[in-house]
């Protein structure tokens, strides 16, 4: 199975980033990577053990600088036909040492044309109350908190 | 509390249809009183109704329902999408019902969305041992 480019941009150091997208986030090529994101998140406290299973479907993008894959963006569709159709973000993650140059805005481009293109008025993400650097961040992101997510561990 | 707690499907009874419905459509105008605009109201409280999933528990004093919970689950998760009831003693009672009939099933976890600025059910929930873990973030594309 192939995966198509989607797009070609340049990072903040100039270096090329290779965007690909699969419609199905098992099976693709980053599964793997999405997983061990996930469990490091989870190590964290920055998701509960029950993650993996809550986020394993959905569509991804992902960044690749020579071949190798550096970010993600995972996202669900559900919402997409709702009274106020949004995407939702399942999980963005960036290789660390390749932070910093822009990636995961890259990856925000690609997944706001994709919810433009699906007549979304919105776009939508899930951060842990525990994660409070990435919280801090979503400010810059305009991201305006609208709910919260509650568990209770039976 | 004379209180009966009975599950129904979806479509299967007509009284706890119409009774769901009137509940979601209070809890619009309440989520609007609130100050969330009708489409952020939807998208609250907006379950699928073609989940087969989708389970009504009702609460019923002397015949007449007093509370429901609606929701889905699956072998790890209870997804509450709406609670409401008369009386919190009634809402605290559905949900020790929905509580003990899952986790007897060997359920792992309930969960629930609210709007962040429905303090009041955001309070009743930690009172009754749920956790805020995540915050959800939109952005108008």
């Amino acid at each position: 199975m192939t995966f198509p480019i989607v797009g070609k941009s340049f990072d903040d150091t100039n270096t090329e980033v290779s965007i690909y997208y699969s419609r199905t986030l098992i099976c693709s090529p980053v599964y793997t990577f999405f997983l061990r994101q996930i469990a490091d998140l989870i190590d964290k406290n920055f998701s509960l053990p029950i993650a993996a299973k809550e986020n394993s479907d959905g569509e991804v993008f992902w960044a690749e600088i020579d071949n190798r894959v550096v970010g993600i963006l995972c996202y669900d569709t559900k919402y997409k036909d709702d009274p106020a159709p949004f995407l939702s973000v399942r999980l963005t993650a960036v290789v660390e040492e390749f932070r910093g140059r822009g990636i995961k805005g890259i990856l925000y481009k690609h997944f706001e044309q994709k919810a433009k293109d699906l007549n979304c008025i919105a776009i939508g993400t899930i951060v842990s109350v525990h994660h409070k650097l990435r919280l801090g961040s979503t400010k810059k992101d305009n991201l305006v908190p609208m709910t919260t997510i509650m568990y209770k561990k039976l | 509390m004379n209180l009966d707690i009975k599950i129904y499907q979806l479509n299967e009874n007509l009284l706890v249809d119409k009774y769901l419905n009137d509940q979601v459509q209070l809890m619009l105008n309440r989520l609007i009183n609130i100050g969330h605009s009708k489409e952020v109201a939807l998208s609250v409280i907006s379950f699928d109704r073609d989940d087969r999933d989708l389970r009504i528990m009702i609460a019923e004093v002397d015949s007449k329902f007093v509370g429901l919970i609606c929701y889905s689950a699956d072998d790890s998760l209870v997804t509450i999408n709406l609670a409401v009831a008369d009386t919190d003693d009634y809402k605290k009672v559905l949900y020790e019902n929905l509580e003990s009939v899952y986790k007897n099933l060997g359920c792992l976890y309930m969960k629930e969305r609210l709007s962040l600025k429905d303090v009041e059910s955001i309070e009743m929930l930690k009172n009754i041992g749920f956790t805020q873990e995540c915050v959800c973030l939109f952005k108008r594309v």
